[in-house]
């Protein structure tokens, strides 16, 4: 059966909804100091597009630096949250041992990091891939845990007795069946990573080149308008990479 | 009937999204009262020590005895959040950064004029203790942190580079915040930093820096804080605006009278050590008054480095600034004499 194609209905929604921001903005109702109109905004888009704030620092520079940023801030962490999430998902001790510490720094905010992450990598591109990297770091692993977990004793058990070694079984019975957790886990981690990128970079960017950062920036300078472009940007890119993300692990969970 | 449920569903998110922005909308702000005297709203920034004479006169209590009911609406982290308190009509007035008022009134964000100076100078562009520069020129390749893009530091940086004959790219600007820089500068990731007191102090007195240049030699007299308040208000309550005045300047005399029962207020409202406090505020100069030809010259930086677009920076300086301030200013400063 086929499913129907909504996307129209989204899409018609969207132009709807920025037609009424624009509509309210022409009539007065919403004050440009509170919210710029869609126009300025996308002016704004293109005067950041074109010469960059400040100028000379271009949009897709500031594109560039955060996407790099979060690239490494999302390699670095997920291995890891990986890794303990096997452990602690195969081995119940561990998971015991480690749940509460976990339980306890899962909650805190990527922001409330900064002033301790500035202490430790200082200021510029560490302590910002650190900021993303916690934010990336426990959903993956989480899922992992989730994952582990729920795979069927049964099938481990079928695979003991027909001779296979506990290596194997990890390798073999229980790690497939853990993946589309694992996945998912990877998938809510960049878009997590993603969303503390703007805590991230206000720890300061060396290169002057990140979205974030550019957030700031315009904030210092009280352009509400290149405010919202940002913003926007932000959304958009992290839309694409989630709906990449959704394509990439359909395709590697094709087997299922 | 699947059909009919997703009109239904689309006409209840239209709704919710129409209350949503219709609740955006109601937010405009609220007309102020029109005669009476009215409770005036007042924001600061947290531990400036620019912004004594606004301690000042709370603690003295100068507000209250020149006839303004003054309430403290705001502590802010920083400037341009405090014209956002005034765009969202939430201050009738505050002690902020000239900075911050012009990109203000550059961008259209909120509208206010300048009644007073808080203060003239009181920043410096610190190095790194060991650093090799001995001259301007020797910048060249160092990276510098200012607190915010288009700020008085900013300009000040800018002005350094420029008197050296080095164009803003010749260095590495980073924009971090000042409470961040002395660390940073005892951990090597910056050369050196402008900003406000008590930062440079703070600096010196940690052995991690040494002052190069004071912001009395990069731009003599140049305004740094300012009173300002929302032209709305100082339209509708021009004498409730001239007793602000009134009391600011006086708080201005007050500490110039009392420099020790200064200091302890300053360490009441920013937790600064004493000796820091009386460090810092030798290097801020207190009152005055604002010349639009200093606004101007700011403006022309501002306008050379690409970050606001100001076609007329003369007129636009001469609007920003309160109609005959200057002149009340040095009026009531002598009020104020009498009466302390």
């Amino acid at each position: 059966m086929k499913r129907p194609t909504r996307w129209p209905y989204g899409l018609a929604m969207l132009v709807a909804a920025i037609s009424l921001w624009q509509a309210l903005s022409w009539t007065g109702m919403v004050a440009p100091a509170r919210l710029p109109s869609p126009i300025s905004v996308a002016e704004a888009f293109w005067e950041l597009w074109r010469q960059g704030l400040p100028p000379g620092y271009s949009l897709a520079g500031h594109l560039a630096g955060s996407l790099a940023r979060i690239g490494w801030g999302f390699i670095l962490a997920a291995p890891i949250a990986i890794i303990l999430g096997f452990t602690m998902g195969y081995f119940p001790l561990i998971r015991a041992l480690a749940n509460p510490i976990i339980e306890i720094l899962r909650p805190i905010p990527p922001l409330a990091w900064v002033p301790l992450s500035i202490l430790w990598f200082g200021i510029g591109n560490p302590s910002a891939v650190f900021i993303i990297g916690l934010g990336a770091f426990f959903p993956v692993l989480l899922n992992t845990v989730a994952g582990v977990e729920a795979s069927d004793p049964r099938l481990a058990d079928a695979a003991y007795t027909m001779g296979a070694s506990k290596w194997q079984v990890m390798v073999k019975v229980v790690f497939p069946q853990a993946l589309p957790s694992l996945f998912t886990g990877l998938r809510v981690g960049l878009d997590i990573a993603w969303m503390t990128l703007v805590a991230a970079e206000y720890t300061g960017i060396k290169s002057g080149y990140g979205l974030g950062y550019m957030i700031m920036l315009a904030r210092d300078l009280q352009r509400p308008d290149a405010i919202v472009a940002g913003m926007l940007v932000i959304g958009a890119i992290g839309y694409l990479m989630d709906w990449a993300a959704s394509l990439l692990i359909t395709y590697c969970l094709r087997w299922k | 009937m699947r059909a009919r449920a997703r009109v239904r569903n689309m006409v209840i998110l239209g709704l919710v999204l129409s209350l949503a922005v219709g609740g955006l909308a109601g937010c405009t702000p609220r007309a102020g009262p029109t005669s009476g005297s009215p409770v005036v709203r007042l924001g600061y920034l947290q531990a400036d020590l620019h912004q004594l004479p606004a301690m000042v006169a709370l603690e003295q209590g100068f507000f209250a005895q020149a006839g303004v009911d003054v309430k403290v609406a705001g502590v802010f982290a920083s400037g341009p959040e405090e014209m956002s308190a005034f765009a969202g009509g939430s201050l009738e007035v505050g002690y902020v950064g000239l900075a911050p008022v012009v990109t203000a009134a550059a961008h259209g964000t909120a509208d206010v004029v300048i009644l007073a100076l808080a203060n003239s100078e009181g920043s410096a562009l610190v190095l790194s203790r060991g650093s090799s520069v001995t001259k301007g020129g020797d910048l060249a390749g160092k990276t510098i942190a200012v607190p915010g893009l288009g700020n008085v530091q900013d300009v000040l940086l800018r002005k350094v580079l420029d008197q050296a004959g080095l164009r803003p790219q010749d260095v590495t600007t980073l924009v971090i915040k000042p409470p961040e820089m002395v660390s940073a500068l005892r951990n090597k990731q910056i050369d050196g930093f402008v900003a406000w007191e008590p930062f440079p102090t703070q600096a010196v007195e940690q052995g991690v820096g040494w002052v190069y240049m004071s912001s009395h030699d990069i731009w003599p007299d140049h305004p740094c804080c300012v009173v300002a308040v929302s032209r709305r208000f100082y339209q509708e309550h021009p004498d409730t605006a001239g007793k602000i005045l009134q009391a600011h300047v006086r708080a201005i005399n007050w500490i110039k009278d009392h420099p020790d029962q200064a200091i302890s207020i300053a360490r009441k409202y920013t937790g600064l050590p004493e000796t820091v406090i009386a460090a810092a505020m030798k290097n801020i100069k207190y009152g005055g008054d604002l010349r639009p030809n200093q606004v101007e010259e700011y403006i022309q930086v501002l306008n050379a480095a690409g970050l606001v677009n100001i076609s007329n920076p003369e007129a636009f300086s001469r609007g920003l600034i309160a109609e005959g301030s200057s002149l009340q200013n040095s009026d009531s400063r002598q009020k104020g004499n009498s009466q302390s």
